[in-house]
């Protein structure tokens, strides 16, 4: 019951930071066995889908630091791949999903979470383990990146 | 402030966001959440654990109140108990050692045969309750 109520945010979570859809599936099944076991460290005052976001963002980073002998091609090409439509090139997509593979791991994971997933900032500080105006300065600082990366695209 | 700043508080434009949202797109279908949620399950262990998982948290907190209500209630009866039983002991102690003795040293012939036990337990619990 629990496992079914949080997955997909679970996974959102998880595939924020580790961007492509094996690795965020993996992230999230550790991260449910991880919760099991820390059950008995569980505050019930507290709400439990935050808690079980911050333990699927470290499992997530976890994996992350695992995977980091992947290139940056190799990254790009898991992330685009994946969606890649040769009937209707999306110069869009290809472009977005190249720049957000060229950001650090941090600020991507704020920005996905805040600008695409729709998480506040608090709960994205909460996850990451960081401080609410950390994750607003780093989405600040991805936003300018993002938009640099894609101003010639913007421009056209 | 300037426009640069007021720039980066802009959200990104919506066809950008968009393209995220179809790169991050989560699988659709409850098939994939079903096989997922079933990889998790097993990997948590044996069904028994599993199914301690999927109903601790309905329990844990009521549970948690009536372990503590018991821990408390044991507390309390047992504090209570012991100070009975030092009631009673000092209670049987008073009655029986001869300290009192001292008390009862009263002038000879004040209690003559006339006035009887009676008259002499009267006398005892009238010095002993002073």
């Amino acid at each position: 019951m629990l496992v079914r109520l949080h997955s997909k945010r679970a996974y959102a979570v998880a595939r924020a930071i580790v961007t492509v859809h094996e690795d965020a599936e993996d992230a999230v099944q550790e991260a449910f066995v991880r919760a099991y076991q820390a059950l008995d460290r569980f505050n019930l005052d507290q709400a439990f889908g935050p808690w079980l976001n911050r333990i699927v963002a470290n499992a997530a980073l976890d994996l992350a630091r695992r995977r980091k002998v992947r290139t940056t091609d190799e990254l790009h090409e898991s992330l685009a791949g994946t969606f890649r439509d040769p009937g209707e090139a999306d110069e869009l997509r290809r472009r977005l999903a190249d720049a957000l593979t060229k950001l650090p791991e941090r600020m991507r994971s704020v920005l996905v979470l805040h600008d695409i997933e729709g998480f506040a900032h608090s709960e994205i500080g909460t996850a990451l383990g960081i401080p609410e105006g950390t994750a607003r300065s780093d989405l600040h600082h991805a936003r300018q990146r993002l938009r640099g990366m894609l101003r010639d695209l913007r421009d056209n | 402030m300037t426009n640069n700043e007021i720039r980066l508080d802009e959200p990104l434009p919506e066809e950008v966001i968009a393209a995220g949202r179809d790169i991050y797109a989560p699988p659709t279908g409850a098939a994939y959440w079903s096989v997922l949620e079933s990889r998790i399950m097993a990997r948590l262990g044996d069904s028994s654990a599993g199914r301690w998982w999927m109903v601790v948290g309905g329990w844990a907190r009521s549970g948690l109140v009536a372990a503590a209500a018991i821990i408390v209630a044991t507390v309390v009866g047992a504090l209570l108990l012991q100070a009975h039983k030092q009631d009673v002991r000092t209670a049987y102690e008073s009655a029986s050692q001869p300290t009192i003795t001292e008390t009862l040293t009263v002038p000879e012939g004040a209690l003559s045969e006339r006035d009887g036990p009676d008259t002499r337990d009267a006398t005892f619990r009238d010095v002993i309750s002073h």
